[in-house]
């Protein structure tokens, strides 16, 4: 049994906020709980071609006057990339006609990069309201989704987890990705990261965890803003996991 | 009798304290913000998957409920109050 607590968690007095954000009576709680987990879980599905995902943010109102109830969903995630998006349309339009004929009407016939913009936020539109249909047949209730950008990957916790299991499940060396992680984070103003990898790294039978700092990071601190995040590469060998701690200031 | 009921602290105390000041600005009469006492439920969990029973985690859920007296006048007031907006994570009810 491990010593350290959750970062996030301990601080919820102080800095954190909790990520889902409403009010409801003993009857409904529990059904409202199940609710969040099915959205959670759908905008992980819908959105996984297109973002990287590092938050998603549920505001409920209730009733007033008669209405149905509103649930706000609000996604931070990372501005898609215009490489991986030009493979991602290829591939998209050549198993969807419907949408090449759509886009070749209104955008014009070839792709180059000032058309990329408009198809990616045309994709995603039309995702955003796949997502609303599906979730308003399951619960009868009227949702709003909200998209936030980051601009940089190596300002969040949980987009760094999700590039350092990506590159783990390419198979590159550990410490190669750590050290490259590391010196991303210095060019930016974080004050202080840590890294900690644990498994069959490098695919050998003994399994052990290495961890790697810089910068300060004092968790014992209440009112330091400490971003923390845990993911998961899996590769051939079993499972590797990561843990990535951020001092913001 | 207005009252208010919530999980955060913080926005219970701003929600009441913009519609108590607002009502005030409309010049009816708001006997002030009481607050009863905050209902806590606790729980205590094992932190491990399997044995391992006496290292435990608590949780707690906390529960605040604050109320404003107002003597209705005129029918404006009354129009006001149906159409208060809530920030979400707050819920209001009203009592006669």
């Amino acid at each position: 049994v491990g010593q350290k607590t959750h970062p996030k968690g301990f601080r919820l007095v102080t800095n954190q906020k909790h990520l889902s954000n409403w009010y409801s009576t003993k009857t409904s709680y529990s059904k409202l709980i199940e609710e969040d987990f099915l959205i959670r879980q759908k905008t992980n599905e819908f959105f996984q071609d297109f973002l990287t995902i590092s938050d998603i943010r549920i505001n409920r109102l209730n009733n007033q006057n008669g209405d149905k109830a509103l649930v706000a969903i609000e996604i931070n995630a990372l501005f898609p990339r215009a490489k991986e998006m030009y493979k991602k349309i290829n591939r998209y339009l050549l198993e969807d006609s419907n949408i090449s004929k759509l886009v070749s009407r209104s955008f014009g016939i070839s792709l180059s990069k000032i058309n990329l913009k408009t198809i990616t936020s045309f994709l995603l539109k039309r995702k955003t309201r796949e997502l609303i249909r599906f979730l308003q047949l399951i619960t009868t209730k009227n949702y709003f989704i909200k998209i936030n950008f980051i601009k940089n990957t190596f300002e969040d916790s949980i987009l760094i987890a999700k590039y350092i299991s990506d590159q783990l499940e390419k198979r590159v060396q550990f410490k190669r990705v750590i050290k490259q992680t590391i010196k991303k984070v210095n060019l930016t103003s974080i004050k202080g990261i840590k890294v900690e990898v644990s498994g069959r790294l490098n695919g050998i039978e003994i399994a052990r965890s290495e961890w790697k700092r810089d910068g300060k990071i004092p968790l014992h601190t209440l009112k330091a803003d400490i971003d923390y995040a845990q993911h998961i590469a899996k590769t051939v060998h079993g499972i590797i996991g990561i843990k990535i701690w951020l001092f913001k200031g | 009798r207005l009252f208010f009921k919530s999980f955060n602290k913080e926005i219970i105390n701003s929600v009441s304290n913009q519609v108590r000041s607002k009502l005030l600005s409309y010049e009816c009469k708001v006997s002030g913000i009481v607050a009863l006492p905050t209902r806590i439920k606790k729980f205590c969990v094992l932190r491990s998957p399997h044995i391992d029973k006496d290292s435990r985690e608590h949780f707690e859920i906390r529960l605040y409920k604050q109320f404003l007296d107002i003597t209705i006048d005129s029918p404006s007031i009354f129009n006001l109050l149906l159409k208060i907006e809530m920030p979400s994570g707050i819920s209001s009810s009203i009592k006669i």
